[in-house]
């Protein structure tokens, strides 16, 4: 047991922090804050820019090995990264879905063509890719997709419906799961394509969503063509792929989430304090609540950590989504009480702040696996319960 | 960066398994006189040394760390092993270490690991006067645990805290929620102490912090067992012609078992060693462990009824203990809402950096 961080993660702490008060500034300050969950929308094209910045001091790809022309950066390097990311305030990233997603896949299926091709534009920031997975009659059962991809000469022809697609509107790629098999059904004769945006057969849809905007896209393939080699994986073998994207979700994407709840909580006392709620017997012992899981949540992740360079996944690893999505909703319930009487009216700063909070965490519970099936997984296979 | 067990800290664990599978469980205890099993308490002293982890070496110990206890302490949290373990090392060894003098500690902490059993009386109205050279101590204490048995007892006064034999202080359990952990009350009828009796260290605040860490570690062995309890059953306990275990209301409701119990796990074995280390979040970080493993094994403990259906409700069952010690222990060494006020106040009221 030993909490601390050794004197290089401190001088990498040291280092990042630096590099984002230099970079942070000019064009950019504006956007700390700025483009998160939530808030996907906003500054899109600036923190596209910021992307490419990012990009040029190599502080993208921090994760992927040196041979992807990553930084191999250790885990514990990797949440140092994310923390003092959310501590500068650093914006939402634009590059997330190609860095966390689609760029490790090619690096473990892809081809060297491939990996040539679709690394390098990556870590630069010059494309942008987001994720076709879900459908409307596919959600949490991916399994149910229909979209369907038919081999005509050197192409794929591809019609279907992808739903829920963040970052649609600007990408210039997207990955796609489709069926590829003659009498493909559920797991068997999947296929994982990259398919360009910019053509005559793909057409987006943005969802305008309870929050009142748009952060994501309905995605609608009408012919839409992609070359034979843009399969990542084996034809008809792609949901071994998919899996392996989706671990790289529900693994990387969370880690530095803490810091990034920090700043909202401590905003929240700020409003607290302000208005006279941090009186109110019931508002402090639910704060004190929100703040001890959120203690906690850092320390379950610290714990995977440890277990992960041992090379075990252990159970504790498993609660993790449900544990912060529903964290998160608290945090936006308890805004709204903390708001009082006020809760009723929507006004700009920070309350209105506290309103998307709490409008946009209803969604936490639901993407990335809804609680309920993450109960399901925790069920079947930490506890070993019978399906 | 490393936030798991040692190597040996996993030894530990695994032998203190091994070895509390062998002694009598909590049923024997309740069914009979009340009385702590003698012999199963001179083998944790024993063969085990458990009364040892705490002690400083130079005082016959193992000066180990409290990260060592909560291991061992999960472990007897688990079985819900009856023994005067914790009202030892959490109230007795940890009273008279923190508010000890070299002298005190020498004479009471080499006794203890030598075998004595020991506590501490905080609650109530004692009162020490002076008397001449000596003190006398008149008054009661409540809600003493293992008050009735200790053979010593470190009392807290409007004048600090006594180290007194307990065979000379009149007491009586009185009846408990949890059969498995006696509670007493010890009345002091001007009893005369002399004043090298009396303590001279004053913070009795962190005692209570300390051993509310190790009641927590307690804790979550007891959230723990009853979560492995219960699935287990799940698992064969057949209803409309399948396992309970494959419905999803059932699987839900143990997943949020598992929820509680890692994520309370993660903040003791933090707490433990912020305060082996002297952290600077000590003090918060044990409100917090207290506060969730308190909340964790009573509703665990609920759950497990539940789940069982019907057998839960026996009183042949183990889940009834663990549900009453669950409540017993969530109102020992301050309540969770005690806890959560302190941070409240840490975060809201000053201008500590509570983050």
């Amino acid at each position: 047991m030993d909490m601390s961080f050794s004197a290089e993660e401190e001088l990498f702490r040291e280092e990042v922090r630096t590099w984002l008060g230099e970079h942070l500034v000019g064009d950019f300050a504006r956007l700390r804050g700025r483009g998160g969950l939530g808030d996907m929308d906003a500054f899109v094209e600036e923190r596209i820019a910021w992307e490419q910045e990012l990009g040029r001091g190599g502080w993208t790809g921090l994760a992927w090995s040196k041979e992807s022309g990553g930084r191999g950066a250790s885990l514990v390097e990797q949440v140092i990264f994310l923390e003092e990311y959310a501590r500068s305030r650093a914006p939402g990233r634009a590059g997330h879905i190609g860095e966390g997603l689609l760029g490790p896949t090619v690096a473990a299926f892809g081809t060297d063509a491939q990996k040539a091709r679709f690394l390098a534009p990556i870590l630069a920031g010059t494309e942008i890719w987001c994720q076709g997975y879900s459908e409307p009659n596919a959600g949490s059962d991916l399994a149910a997709l229909q979209t369907r991809a038919v081999r005509d000469g050197d192409n794929w022809v591809i019609d279907g419906q992808k739903v829920w697609t963040s970052l649609a509107m600007v990408s210039q790629w997207c990955f796609v799961l489709a069926r590829t098999g003659a009498g493909s059904s559920r797991h068997e004769g999947i296929s994982c394509l990259l398919v360009r945006m910019d053509q005559p057969g793909v057409r987006v849809v943005p969802i305008r969503q309870m929050t009142g905007n748009a952060e994501f896209a309905e995605v609608f393939f009408d012919g839409a063509t992609t070359p034979v080699d843009h399969v990542v994986g084996p034809v008809d073998g792609g949901w071994k792929v998919a899996m392996h994207t989706l671990a790289h979700e529900r693994g990387a994407s969370t880690l530095g989430q803490q810091a990034d709840f920090t700043n909202e909580l401590r905003a929240l006392v700020q409003v607290a304090k302000d208005n006279g709620a941090a009186n109110d017997p019931g508002i402090r012992d639910r704060l004190a609540e929100l703040w001890m899981r959120l203690k906690v949540m850092r320390l379950t992740a610290l714990r995977t950590l440890s277990a992960h360079d041992r090379g075990e996944l252990p159970r504790e690893a498993m609660i993790t989504k449900l544990f912060w999505a529903t964290w998160h909703r608290d945090l936006g319930e308890l805004a709204m009480d903390v708001l009082g009487p006020d809760a009723a009216v929507l006004r700009e700063g920070h309350d209105h702040d506290l309103h998307r909070l709490f409008l946009w965490t209803r969604s936490d519970t639901i993407y990335a696996g809804t609680n309920e099936i993450q109960k399901n997984l925790i069920a079947q296979r930490a506890l070993g319960m019978p399906r | 960066m490393k936030f798991a067990l040692s190597d040996e800290q996993i030894s530990l664990r695994d032998a203190a398994r091994a070895f509390l599978a062998e002694l009598p469980g909590p049923h024997a205890m309740t069914e009979q006189d009340g009385a702590y099993n003698a012999d199963a308490w001179s083998r944790i002293v024993g063969e085990q040394g458990w009364t040892s982890i705490l002690i400083p070496a130079d005082h016959g110990g193992w000066g180990f760390g409290r990260m060592e206890m909560a291991v061992v302490l999960e472990e007897a949290g688990r079985k819900l092993t009856p023994s005067p373990l914790f009202s030892t090392v959490a109230l007795g060894v940890t009273a008279i270490d923190t508010l000890g003098s070299d002298a005190q500690k020498a004479e009471h902490l080499a006794a203890i690991a030598g075998g004595a059993t020991a506590t501490l009386a905080d609650q109530g109205s004692v009162t020490a006067q002076r008397d001449g050279d000596g003190w006398l101590l008149s008054g009661e204490a409540v809600r003493v645990i293992d008050g009735d048995t200790a053979e010593i007892l470190v009392v807290w006064t409007n004048a600090g805290a006594f180290v007194v034999p307990g065979d000379a202080v009149q007491r009586a359990r009185v009846p408990g929620l949890d059969t498995t952990r006696p509670l007493a009350t010890l009345r002091f009828d001007g009893l005369r102490v002399s004043d090298e009796a009396r303590l001279p260290g004053a913070d009795l605040e962190r005692v209570r912090l300390s051993a509310g860490l190790l009641l927590a570690a307690e804790q979550v062995g007891g959230a723990e067992d009853v979560l492995d309890v219960t699935v287990d059953y799940t698992k064969v306990r057949k209803q409309f012609g399948k396992p309970i275990g494959s419905f999803q209301a059932i699987q839900h409701a143990c997943a949020d078992m598992l929820v509680l119990v890692e994520s309370a796990r993660s903040a003791v074995w933090y707490a433990a060693w912020a305060m082996d280390v002297g952290a600077p979040d000590a003090e918060l970080a044990v409100r917090t462990a207290k506060a969730l493993a308190s909340d964790a094994y009573f509703r665990c403990a609920g759950s497990a009824i539940q789940l069982h259906g019907g057998i839960g409700f026996t009183w042949e069952h183990v889940c009834h203990l663990h549900f009453k010690r669950a409540r017993a222990g969530m109102a020992l060494l301050g309540e969770p809402s005690v806890h959560r006020a302190a941070v409240a106040a840490a975060m809201l009221d000053g201008d500590s950096a509570w983050t």
